[in-house]
C-alpha cells in the first residue's frame, strides 16, 4: 500500500543564484518500505523530508500523501493528513519547552488521539528510550541524547504509518541509537513505513534501501 | 490547548509576571477611576433624588457656604431670625417650608463620633424632609431623649449617645443620601436649642439673641407649576439678608464640573489603556518569536492554524485574566482609602460603596483585562498561526 509519492518534485531557492536541492525527483514509498537517505551536509536531505511532510511545499511537481494529491487542499486538510500519517524526528531536538518528558508526550499523543490517551504507550517509550528517570523533567534539564530520544519517541507514539527521520541518531551513543533504529525497524514491521535522512554510513546501511542524494536528485545504491 | 497554555504561562514564571504587572497596573488605574467616579456620580443622583427640599435658605450675611452646608457634616453655627420663616411662606410658589437649627457636638462628647459633628434640630410639626423616612419606620416621632443618626454614620440602634452632656437614645439611622445629611445627627428643634444654649462651649454665639429665637436653615417644596430656581429667584429679590438656592441648580452645577473631571480621568486611563496594549502587544510578539520553533512543532505535529491562534489568545488571556482579577481586588480595596481621602479634602456627595459597587468593579476590571488580552494577542496570534511551519522549525531564532 502506497504511504507517499513524490512525482517530479524540485524545490527552487532564489537566492541571489538558483539553488535546487531538490531536482526533478520522484519516489514511492510503500508499507514495509525503510528507506535511507545518505549525502554530506546542505544537499537537501532535511527538505526531502519537509516536503514529503508538506510541510513545505515544492516548487515543482506533486507529493501525494495517501493518494491525495496536497499541492491542491487546504492548509487544514494538509495539517490533518500530517497528524494521522506521518510522524517526524526533527534534526534539531525541538520540543514544548514548558512541558516535562511525559507531558511532551501525552500533549503529541492527545492531538493526534484525542482525549482517550493510552498511558501504557507513554510508558512503553519513556521505558524503552531510557527517560522513566526524567519522567518529571523539562526539556531544558535533559542532556542533548536524552531530547535526542525524547524527539523519537515523540514521533512514533501517534502508531502514523510513515516515520520521517532526520539524522535521528545524531548525539547518541552506539547503545541508544541502536535502540532508536531497532524501534523504526519494529514500525517498518508493523505495518508501517520509514524514511531516514542521515549522514552516518553504518546506519544509513542498515536500511532496506540506501539512497545517496546528489545535486538534488536521489540515487540507489 | 488549555493544557499547553496553562503549563506554558505558569512554567514561564518571569515573562507571566511582568506581563500580569503590566495588566494588574492597567486595570487597577481603571477600578481606582471607575469605582471613585461611579460613587460621586451616585452620591450626586442620590443628593439630588434624597435631598428633599427644592430650595435651600441660609442666613445671608453668614459665610456659610451653600456646598458645605449641603454636602458636607462641618459644623456651621449660621443663624437667622426666626420670623423669616412666615415671611416666605407667603412667597409664591411655596408649598411647604420647614426650619432647621444647627448646632454641633464636641470633641469626643458623643459616645460614637469623633470629633465635632453638626446636630440638627428639626421642626416637627412643618417637616416634610424626614417624615417620609419616619412613616417607613413607623417612628410617630422623636421624644426629647431621642436622636436618628445619618447613614453614614455607623449604625448604633438603640445604642445610648452622650450630646453635649445630654443623654439620648438612637432610635434610627437614615439611607444614605450622598449629602452633609449622611453625617449628621438629628433631634428635636427645641431640644437642639436648649443644648445649643446650655452648652457652656457655645456661650459666645448668643450674644444678641438667644437660640430659641433663632433657625439656621429653611427649606422650602416648591409647588408644581413653579420652577425651585424662580422661587429662589423670588426671595432672593426680597432683599431679607438671606440667600435661596435651588437644590437641583447646585446639584446640577456639580455634575457639569464632574462631568469634565470623569472625561479628564477617562481620557487619561484610555491613555493608560493604549499604552498598555502597545505594550503587550510588543511583549506577546516578542514571546511568539521567541517560540517559533515551539510554534512550527506545532503545526508539524497535526495542530491547526486556528488553534495555534486560539494557544497564543488564551495564554495571553490567562495572564491579562490574572493581572485583572490582582488589578480588580488591590482597586477595590484601595477605593475606600481615596473616597475617604476625597470626602475629608473635597466638599463632595459621595454614594455607597457597598459590596455590590465593589463586585461590579471587579468583573468590569476582569473584563477590562481579557479585552487588554484579546487586543494585544491578536496581531501575534495572527502572525504565528500564518507562520511557515518549515521556516520556523529550521529558522526558528531569525526573524
Amino acid at each position: 500500500m502506497e504511504l507517499c509519492r513524490m512525482e517530479k518534485v524540485s524545490k527552487i531557492y532564489a537566492m541571489g543564484e538558483e539553488v535546487r536541492p531538490l531536482n526533478n525527483i520522484s519516489l514511492n514509498i510503500e508499507v514495509g518500505d525503510f528507506l535511507s537517505v545518505q549525502g554530506p551536509s546542505g544537499m537537501g536531505k532535511s527538505t526531502l523530508l519537509y516536503v514529503m511532510s508538506g510541510l513545505l511545499k515544492p516548487s515543482e511537481g506533486d507529493v501525494f500523501i495517501k493518494d491525495i494529491n496536497i499541492r491542491n487542499i487546504p492548509d487544514d486538510e494538509i495539517t490533518d493528513l500530517r497528524k494521522k500519517n506521518i510522524g517526524f524526528i526533527f534534526q534539531e531536538t525541538n520540543l514544548f519547552q514548558a512541558l516535562t518528558v511525559e507531558e511532551n508526550l501525552r500533549f503529541v499523543l492527545a492531538v493526534g488521539q484525542g482525549k482517550n490517551i493510552d498511558q501504557s504507550k507513554i510508558d512503553y517509550y519513556i521505558q524503552e528510550l531510557g527517560l522513566a528517570q526524567r519522567r518529571n523533567f523539562l526539556p531544558n534539564q535533559l542532556s542533548v541524547g536524552q531530547r535526542r530520544r525524547l524527539v523519537a519517541a515523540r514521533a512514533l507514539i501517534n502508531d502514523a504509518p510513515l516515520i520521517l527521520a532526520d539524522e535521528p541518531t545524531n548525539d547518541l551513543d552506539d547503545g541508544w541509537a541502536g535502540r532508536v533504529m531497532e524501534l523504526l525497524t519494529d514500525k517498518v514491521q508493523e505495518g508501517g513505513a520509514v524514511v531516514m535522512v542521515t549522514h552516518n554510513s553504518y546506519w544509513a546501511e542498515k536500511a532496506g534501501k540506501h539512497y545517496t542524494m546528489q545535486e538534488g536528485s536521489l540515487v540507489l545504491c | 490547548m488549555w493544557f499547553l497554555a496553562w503549563k506554558n504561562v505558569s512554567r514561564r514564571i518571569g515573562q507571566t509576571t511582568l506581563t500580569v504587572l503590566i495588566t494588574a497596573l492597567t486595570v487597577l488605574t481603571f477600578v481606582l477611576s471607575f469605582s471613585v467616579l461611579s460613587t460621586l456620580q451616585e452620591g450626586l443622583r442620590l443628593a439630588n433624588a434624597r435631598l428633599g427640599a427644592d430650595v435651600i435658605v441660609l442666613p445671608g450675611k453668614s459665610n456659610a457656604d451653600v456646598f458645605q452646608t449641603i454636602f458636607t457634616a462641618e459644623p456651621v453655627n449660621i443663624y437667622m431670625d426666626k420670623s423669616v420663616t412666615e415671611t416666605l411662606s407667603a412667597v409664591v410658589g411655596v408649598e411647604f417650608i420647614t426650619p432647621q437649627f444647627f448646632t454641633q457636638s464636641l470633641d469626643e462628647s458623643c459616645c460614637s463620633i469623633g470629633g465635632a459633628t453638626r446636630l440638627v434640630g428639626y421642626d416637627e410639626e412643618t417637616d416634610f424632609i424626614l417624615k417620609p423616612w419616619l412613616n417607613e419606620q413607623n417612628i410617630k416621632g422623636l421624644r426629647d431623649d431621642e436622636v436618628i443618626i445619618g447613614g453614614g454614620i455607623p449604625a448604633m440602634l438603640g445604642n445610648r449617645a452622650v450630646i453635649l452632656g445630654g443623654i439620648f437614645t438612637v432610635v434610627g439611622s437614615l439611607y444614605p443620601t450622598g449629602s452633609g445629611m449622611d453625617e449628621t445627627i438629628f433631634m428635636n428643634i427645641d431640644v437642639a436649642r436648649k443644648l445649643a444654649q446650655e452648652s457652656p462651649y457655645l456661650q459666645s454665639i448668643w450674644k444678641k439673641q438667644t437660640p430659641e429665637e433663632l433657625i439656621s436653615a429653611l427649606l422650602i417644596k416648591v409647588d408644581n407649576g413653579f420652577s425651585p430656581e424662580e422661587v429662589a429667584r423670588n426671595i432672593n429679590e426680597l432683599d431679607l439678608t438671606v440667600v435661596a438656592v435651588s437644590t437641583s441648580e447646585i446639584v446640577s452645577s456639580m455634575k457639569s464640573q464632574m462631568d469634565v473631571i470623569s472625561r479628564l480621568i477617562l481620557g487619561l486611563w484610555s491613555g493608560v489603556f493604549v499604552v498598555a496594549c502597545l505594550a503587550l502587544i510588543g511583549r506577546f510578539t516578542a514571546l511568539a518569536r521567541e517560540r517559533k520553533k515551539e510554534i512550527g512543532l506545532l503545526r508539524a505535529v497535526g495542530v491547526q492554524r486556528s488553534a495555534v491562534f486560539k494557544l497564543i489568545v488564551l495564554e495571553a488571556w490567562i495572564m491579562a485574566g490574572s493581572g485583572g482579577i490582582l488589578g480588580s481586588l488591590l482597586g477595590v480595596l484601595g477605593v475606600k482609602a481615596i473616597l475617604d481621602i476625597l470626602t475629608s479634602s473635597m466638599v463632595l456627595p459621595m454614594g455607597e460603596w457597598s459590596g455590590l459597587a465593589a463586585l461590579v468593579s471587579v468583573l468590569l476590571g476582569i473584563a477590562v483585562a481579557l479585552l487588554l488580552g484579546l487586543l494585544a494577542s491578536v496581531y501575534p496570534a495572527w502572525k504565528s498561526a500564518r507562520m511557515d511551519p518549515q521556516e520556523a522549525i529550521v529558522r526558528g531564532e531569525l526573524d
